[in-house]
């Protein structure tokens, strides 16, 4: 009798140990499962300051004009020819096709539909139009009369996680007549060096003009909604345009 | 020892009942233990996958000429998402889904532009028509693929 209970016992016990290591697996399965559907997907917020379309003390060129005596057609330009436009301030990119109707070297007038507008020019600066080694004499100048208006996009963070830069995106649209433009990235035009934008904290852009293939809008046009999407979280804001 | 052999007998039974009797919920625990781990990478799967709109929803515009819209969608998950397992629906109608801007490669908070496009010329919309977008994503995950889905009213501009 005192055998079979022993040998009773250690079956007993054995048995009792692989229920225990089964449970404590079920339990550990049970928790991890609950783990994971605890888990936390970025939730951020990021909200518009403000957003406008204004002209800014420098910008893309809008109109070029003669004024008079100040500017000269300067001479051996080629009818034709794309030029730069040199400005005597923070200016760059700008360019026009030069014409010369007659053919005498000096030059006439531009086409118009040449001009790409560049970036950085001051209203009422005078450009001079280089067409570099044509043999023209480079002293031709234009007058810029009117320059373009830029946006600036400003956005705050609200929310209490840190969120990257390189993950906002924009749209902006117009409600009248309704149009949609395309999505950027918030961080084609901030130059600044912060990669995240950590609570609390805001962040502007540098002023910039549209662009058809980037914005969806050409430079002329005022859109005046913008939209902001980070993952699940999104903001919308009427352009201040003056 | 025992006394007598029909106490060694009824101890040898009880021994195979229980052993048998063991097997069967060991068996069944690590069934239950089986299932809830699958549960488990299946949950982790699904909740780290998640794709969101970025496309402003008021003003989505819709060629009612080519019946297509362009959709830019955000992967605002935790993994990567399959490019070819994206499906869109407008007012409940599947839509053809390409990707227009040559992505390989859908990583968390990278934003991919696609096109939709009605091939049974079901929808029209001229002018501004709410409507009911719903969009379904899928992980790329070898094993268990997690899959999301987000249904949006959003506002159709034809044109």
């Amino acid at each position: 009798m005192a055998g079979s209970s022993v040998a009773a016992m250690v079956v007993g016990t054995v048995f009792i140990m692989i229920f225990g290591m089964a449970t404590v697996s079920l339990v550990d399965s049970v928790n991890e499962t609950s783990k994971n559907s605890d888990y936390d997907l970025p939730d951020p917020e990021v909200v518009f300051v403000v957003v406008t379309d204004k002209q800014e003390a420098t910008g893309p060129i809008s109109t070029l004009s003669w004024t008079g005596g100040v500017n000269s057609g300067g001479s051996g330009y080629v009818s034709g020819t794309t030029c730069s436009l040199v400005s005597s301030s923070s200016g760059t990119g700008a360019t026009i096709q030069v014409f010369d109707g007659d053919s005498d070297g000096v030059i006439d007038g531009f086409v118009g539909a040449s001009l790409v507008p560049g970036n950085g020019y001051e209203s009422g600066e005078v450009v001079t139009i280089d067409c570099g080694s044509d043999g023209s004499d480079g002293t031709a100048t234009y007058s810029i009369t009117a320059i373009e208006d830029q946006n600036t996009i400003t956005i705050q963070n609200t929310g209490s996680e840190t969120v990257q830069l390189s993950h906002i995106w924009i749209t902006i649209s117009d409600t009248s007549p309704t149009q949609q433009g395309t999505p950027f990235l918030f961080i084609e035009h901030y130059t600044g060096t912060n990669v995240y934008l950590f609570p609390g904290e805001d962040v502007s852009t540098e002023p910039f003009p549209l662009n058809q293939a980037t914005h969806g809008f050409s430079i002329g046009e005022d859109p005046d909604r913008a939209f902001l999407a980070i993952y699940n979280h999104n903001d919308a804001v009427s352009v201040t345009i003056t | 020892m025992a006394n007598g052999p029909s106490e060694i007998i009824l101890l040898i039974a009880g021994l195979i009942v229980a052993g048998l009797v063991s097997g069967v919920l060991l068996e069944t625990w690590g069934d239950m233990d089986e299932a809830i781990r699958d549960k488990g990478e299946e949950s982790a799967a699904d909740v780290r996958t998640r794709a969101s709109l970025v496309n402003d929803p008021s003003n989505i515009a819709w060629d009612d000429t080519e019946k297509t819209a362009e959709i830019y969608l955000q992967n605002s998950g935790a993994v990567k998402l399959d490019l070819n397992k994206v499906a869109i629906f407008i007012d409940s109608l599947s839509l053809t889904v390409a990707v227009a801007d040559g992505s390989t490669i859908w990583t968390p908070g990278e934003v991919v532009h696609f096109t939709v496009d009605d091939t049974s010329d079901t929808l029209s919309f001229s002018g501004e028509n709410p409507a009911i977008m719903t969009i379904t994503v899928a992980s790329s995950d070898v094993g268990y693929a997690g899959a999301y889905t987000v249904t949006e009213e959003v506002r159709i501009v034809g044109s």
